[in-house]
């Protein structure tokens, strides 16, 4: 009787992966007390029906025609949970592209412990995959959009001479001049500053 | 070379075949011209490299730094009306030109095969090129002559005798042909002008593979409309470009239907129609803009001290309330705007039609205002790298077709601050030489020598100086009658860091221009001559239009003395 005065069993928990899909935007600081007010339900479910088995095993006659729902309310309260954690995962991964290692403290004050935790073993992945790549490893966070075209406008900020592209194109890099080329020749230059990127 | 049809395989299919080296000279039809070909070739990956040049040393140095290139060289506006074989070209470097100076040297068409011109069949015509073999000399006639020499030196003394007859009536020979040679070529170079705008011909191309865009056609038609607003061409021309060559554009990217227009409301779309010819009067209050307008400024002599009560006098037989005039054009309503337009319509009974480029909710944009704005901007200051100046329009021209707030502000920014100033100089040096009747006649011409020091950024564009000598000339002519035969000769000083040069140029009479539509000019001509006369001027011409010089201003009398000689020579 107790469940249909509070709402559904599993409100609590819709009312978590609610919050999330209500604030595309933001990260809402992480609702612990929902959180563990949900756990405590699955607890209590899961005692209910312990009794109810614990009785029967003793002969006692019951009604057990409850068992089998709680054990889905326990499943899909648990399931809310999982997506509440895997959408707040998916948007402090997206942080890590967007901010780099050093979180804003308004963001920083939304997550959990565990969650900071997550995101500082996330950079360091990240990292180790970065150094990984090729001989000087590659910063991934430069490129998160992809190129609409294959070619870059450039533009040369100091005399550099011939450079020679993938395609074996010899272009011949004078101050201040503009040039079209490949993208993926051309990063390199971009990085050491003799070519910035023009428009 | 000349290549003159088919350009689609004779120049741009060879020219994609490898990377492209384009070098552009920093005025609005080049940048316009040079947004459709890098499009163009950034659809079909062709990498290219732009380099903005301001003038002949620029074009030579960045020539010596491409000497390794095996690959097309582009020269655009630059490059055409001086021989590039005394320049040291790249040797494997095939180099085209589309330039809109004339004439084309001799040299570039006839002599150097390294060295393509991009001509329209139907200017060849206009162009009264001389026939190649009348102009250039066959050399291997000489050498075969020389043989024989060497070989009958032994024979005998009738033989002898006759060798040297021969060889002297073909010496005879070889001068005439050379007088007519120069006869001819003198005529061929006599005067300067400017063809039809090169960003039209791109446009052409653009049409013929397929690939043109509103984008392309908006491009076409700022650097069409800076040529005219330049004074580059005349109205005769400009209309006549319009309706003969844009007309498939013109069919083809303005939708007649304005239900289809409320379709695709932020869509690009361009139409064409009349237009005021008052220079940015949409986006400045109408007296203002009156004011520094030729035609008002002529008509109620605003210079004068009675030019403002004149003014209202127009106005006030026009119809056309003072509020109206004084408050910015923007803020009248559609009504008053429409029925103010009409009226100045009817006053002016000008041919103009401009294009007009609509996108989303944004104020339509006249094309001529915007050229106004791209050539304020590519050509002042000149202190500022070409390339900076060559970006600037860039991102200008690329304002234009995009809605984001931020580039309209840059439009209207350009518009309100540098534009409307160039206007206003422009009129107040004009109203300043008349009041202080500081043009005088000076034999076969009219001198404006210029005493007070004017904004240094302006004296150097090109589109101030053509702008206000244009205008100088015609308010002067206006003042009495008869001044319509002579040329005008305008001197200005430089300050600053080139503080002791004049920056000279010239209108040619008004008579001829009225006469002429292809708008030719001898100063250019006049100028060099004076040069070759009297060779110890210090006289620097590095830009690519001939009739604007700079002189050193100890030079100066001696200039006005030379000049006169040889325009009385000429007359």
């Amino acid at each position: 009787m107790t469940e249909r005065e509070n709402g559904g069993i599993a409100d609590k928990a819709l009312q978590l992966v609610l919050e999330m899909k209500r604030n595309p935007d933001i990260l809402p600081p992480y609702n612990a007390e929902l959180v563990r007010s949900c756990l405590h339900k699955i607890d209590e479910l899961y005692k209910l029906n312990a009794d109810i088995v614990a009785e029967m095993r003793a002969g006692k006659q019951n009604d057990y025609s409850l068992l089998q729902p709680r054990i889905v309310a326990m499943y899909h309260i648990r399931r809310c949970l999982c997506a509440y954690i895997n959408a707040r995962k998916d948007r402090i991964r997206s942080f890590r592209w967007k901010y780099g290692g050093a979180l804003p403290s308004s963001i920083r004050n939304a997550l959990c412990e565990a969650e900071i935790e997550f995101f500082n073993e996330y950079s360091s992945t990240l990292a180790r995959f970065q150094g990984s790549l090729g001989d000087n490893g590659v910063n991934l966070l430069l490129h998160v959009e992809p190129p609409k075209s294959l070619f870059v406008q450039v533009r040369a900020l100091e005399n550099y001479g011939d450079f020679e592209t993938s395609d074996g194109t010899l272009v011949v890099l004078m101050k201040d001049s503009l040039h079209s080329l490949p993208r993926q020749d051309c990063e390199m230059l971009i990085r050491q500053g003799i070519l910035e990127i023009a428009n | 070379m000349i290549l003159k049809e088919n350009f689609r395989q004779g120049f741009y299919d060879v020219i994609k075949r490898q990377s492209v080296v384009i070098i552009v000279a920093v005025d609005t039809d080049a940048l316009c011209t040079t947004m459709i070909l890098s499009h163009l070739l950034k659809c079909d990956d062709v990498p290219y490299t732009i380099i903005a040049v301001d003038g002949w040393e620029s074009i030579e140095q960045s020539l010596l730094d491409l000497q390794d290139q095996k690959t097309s060289i582009i020269m655009i506006n630059c490059g055409a009306t001086r021989s590039l074989s005394r320049i040291q070209l790249p040797p494997a470097a095939t180099i085209y030109i589309i330039d809109s100076h004339r004439p084309f040297h001799i040299e570039n068409m006839f002599e150097n095969d390294q060295v393509n011109v991009l001509i329209d069949e139907q200017e060849l015509e206009e162009l009264r090129l001389p026939q190649p073999n009348e102009v250039i000399k066959d050399e291997s006639d000489d050498d075969t002559d020389d043989d024989e020499e060497d070989e009958e030196q032994e024979s005998s003394y009738e033989g002898r005798m006759e060798k040297i007859q021969r060889k002297a009536i073909k010496r005879e020979e070889a001068r005439l042909w050379e007088r007519r040679r120069q006869n001819l070529l003198w005529t061929y170079y006599e005067s300067t002008w400017n063809g039809a705008p090169s960003c039209v011909r791109l446009l052409e191309l653009a049409a013929e593979l397929n690939r043109t865009s509103a984008e392309m056609m908006w491009f076409a038609a700022v650097g069409l409309n800076s040529a005219f607003i330049d004074r580059l061409i005349s109205i005769e021309m400009y209309t006549s470009i319009c309706i003969d060559r844009m007309r498939p554009f013109i069919h083809k990217f303005s939708p007649r239907n304005i239900v289809n227009q409320g379709k695709q409301d932020d869509q690009l779309h361009i139409s064409f129609g009349k237009e005021l010819p008052l220079a940015l009067y949409s986006h400045w209050d109408l007296y203002s803009a009156m004011m520094i307008d030729e035609y008002f400024s002529i008509k109620t002599k605003n210079w004068t001290q009675r030019g403002d009560v004149n003014i209202r006098h127009l106005l006030a037989s026009l119809g056309i309330t003072l509020a109206e005039t004084r408050q910015k054009f923007e803020a009248l309503s559609t009504e008053q705007r429409n029925v103010v337009t009409d009226i100045l319509e009817k006053e002016i009974d000008s041919s103009f039609a401009t294009f007009f480029a609509h996108l989303g909710y944004c104020a339509k944009l006249s094309a001529a205002d915007l050229a106004r704005g791209i050539s304020v901007r590519m050509e002042m200051p000149k202190t500022k790298k070409s390339m900076d100046r060559f970006m600037c329009g860039t991102q200008l021209l690329r304002s234009s077709i995009s809605g984001a707030k931020s580039h309209r502000f840059n439009i209207q920014q350009t518009f309100e601050t540098v534009c409307q100033r160039t206007l206003l100089v422009s009129w107040k040096t004009m109203a300043a030489a008349i009041n202080q009747s500081e043009i005088i006649p000076n034999g076969p011409y009219y001198l404006f020598s210029c005493t007070r020091p004017i904004d240094e950024e302006m004296i150097e564009s090109r589109h101030f100086l053509y702008n206000t000598t244009n205008f100088m000339l015609r308010s002067f002519a206006s003042m009495k009658k008869g001044r319509t035969a002579k040329p005008l000769i305008a001197m200005f000083p430089l300050t600053a860091e080139k503080q002791g040069w004049l920056v000279v140029t010239g209108v040619m009479p008004l008579a001829t221009v009225y006469e002429d539509s292809l708008l030719k000019t001898c100063i250019g001509r006049a100028f060099e001559r004076v040069k070759k006369m009297a060779p110890k001027l210090r006289i620097t011409n590095d830009t690519f239009d001939s009739d604007v010089i700079q002189l050193k201003s100890e030079d100066r009398t001696k200039f006005i003395d030379c000049l006169q000689a040889i325009f009385e020579g000429s007359n």
